[in-house]
């Protein structure tokens, strides 16, 4: 079954690289460029995973996760945090607001791919339908 | 610290509780006296090892200090380390049983709560000069210049920009200790955060645009530059500027985007540059917090600039440093306002 991620990251380029790293898997991709964008997408569609930046404008990651931990609808969806930001007082907020994983800027494509393996099922896009327009 | 160790319980009686009530008393009270004097002796040698601001948090093990922080009435948010190995455990300070005292401190550079985290997350551990700039913020105000010097000695790249610094890039014979005293602590913090600064920024480019970046010497002047300026604002206030070529546009959106280019890859730079700059910023935040400077961060500003001139005010310093990657040159320029001693606490 397609598995839907939601990266919420004011770098038009990160959600660029995302989108990319995971074009070969049969998932879909969707995006916000801050907190509170972030966290009406995540109330819509509903995602399987979410990529969340801290630096943000609006609302930054932590007040954006802790928003989202409080909303029961999709408090249960994990999250990673894909930061610049590593220092113990953000690791520590984002380590008590139950993140599934942490990946530090700069980062790799295979970084991504290996930590979401290990938190929901990824399976290769199937091959395209030739009988579809 | 030795104030406190003489607060407690133990130390303000100084006497053995089985003198003159116990037939081996003189033979005990000896023993007690031995202990005593090593314990103080082992007391000191940690004490002289330690920061200022870990001195200042060595308590008994029954001080209100101690519980005020425990419950996290103080400033800062560090968690206390109990310094084991060398005393019993503490809770049993009453009387004479064999938990004398323990010391508490802030962990250095307060990392001992983040290494934990970095470990759980599989984050890459700290770069040692993270440690050397919390050790200069936190004592450097209240020590010498041969203990600044020992400080940086322990890095040569620190060590050589010191000595350029400060000999002006002449042939002078110089020891570091010297170099110290002639540039003074403000510029030593400088070059120490400029160093941090350099490591994300060789972590950055590796990473994310796979390019080997070449700290050099000079640089000829070049044409049309990107310009990426980040600000940083709390108990460490400067500016960060990333400088990088317009020729270096096509090559720069074809390392970060890989294989899904768009149609105008040159249109993207400002982005890049701007998300190079978001990483590197981030990261040297980072260190600033884990040495004890906590500070936010502004997004990125990004414009294309011919030439580059800073403004600044009386008591800022500013040092720039040329480097080459993919074969162009490059800057990054860091500006910072004095720590002051104040801040540093």
């Amino acid at each position: 079954m397609s598995k839907k991620i939601l990266t919420i990251d004011d770098s038009k380029m990160v959600r660029m690289i995302v989108t990319s790293t995971f074009q070969p898997f049969d998932c879909t991709i969707v995006g916000a460029a801050d907190g509170a964008e972030g966290v009406t997408v995540a109330l819509q569609e509903k995602p399987d995973l979410i990529f969340l930046d801290i630096t943000m404008p609006v609302l930054n990651g932590i007040e954006t996760l802790a928003k989202i931990r409080e909303t029961p609808e999709i408090a249960a969806i994990p999250v990673v945090m894909l930061t610049a930001e590593s220092d113990g007082e953000r690791l520590g907020m984002a380590d008590k607001l139950k993140v599934s994983g942490y990946i530090a800027k700069p980062f790799k494509g295979d970084q991504l791919i290996a930590l979401t393996k290990k938190i929901i099922p990824l399976a290769p896009k199937p091959p395209a339908d030739p009988k579809k327009p | 610290m030795v104030k406190c160790i003489k607060n407690s319980g133990y130390l303000k009686q100084n006497q053995c509780p089985l003198k003159g009530s116990n037939p081996f008393g003189t033979v005990l009270t000896k023993a007690f006296e031995l202990i005593r004097a090593f314990i103080m002796q082992l007391v000191r040698s940690v004490a002289h090892s330690m920061t200022r601001d870990e001195r200042s948090l060595c308590v008994p093990p029954s001080s209100t200090f101690a519980e005020h922080f425990q419950r996290g009435n103080l400033k800062t948010k560090a968690p206390l380390r109990e310094f084991t190995g060398f005393f019993p455990p503490s809770g049993r300070s009453e009387g004479y049983a064999p938990s004398f005292f323990s010391l508490y401190t802030i962990p250095r550079a307060l990392m001992a709560m983040s290494d934990t985290l970095l470990k759980k997350y599989q984050i890459a551990a700290l770069p040692e000069n993270v440690l050397r700039l919390g050790q200069l913020i936190q004592g450097a105000f209240a020590t010498n210049a041969h203990e600044i010097a020992k400080i940086i000695k322990a890095d040569p790249a620190i060590s050589d920009r010191v000595m350029k610094i400060a000999t002006r890039g002449r042939d002078i014979d110089m020891d570091i200790d010297s170099a110290v005293v002639r540039i003074g602590v403000d510029k030593i913090t400088l070059v120490v955060m400029s160093e941090l600064l350099l490591h994300a920024v060789k972590r950055t480019f590796a990473t994310m645009l796979s390019i080997a970046l070449e700290p050099t010497e000079t640089i000829n002047p070049y044409g049309d530059q990107m310009v990426g300026c980040i600000h940083f604002k709390g108990k460490a206030t400067g500016r960060v500027f990333l400088r990088i070529p317009c020729k270096a546009a096509n090559s720069f959106a074809t390392r970060f985007l890989g294989k899904d280019l768009p149609a105008e890859p040159a249109e993207l730079f400002p982005e890049i540059v701007g998300e190079l700059l978001n990483i590197v910023g981030g990261n040297f935040k980072s260190n600033l917090v884990d040495a004890g400077l906590p500070c936010s961060l502004s997004v990125p500003k990004v414009e294309t600039k011919t030439g580059f001139a800073v403004d600044l005010s009386g008591d800022e310093h500013h040092l720039s440093v040329p480097f080459t990657a993919d074969a162009m040159g490059m800057f990054l320029d860091l500006i910072i306002s004095p720590v002051t001693d104040s801040a540093a606490n």
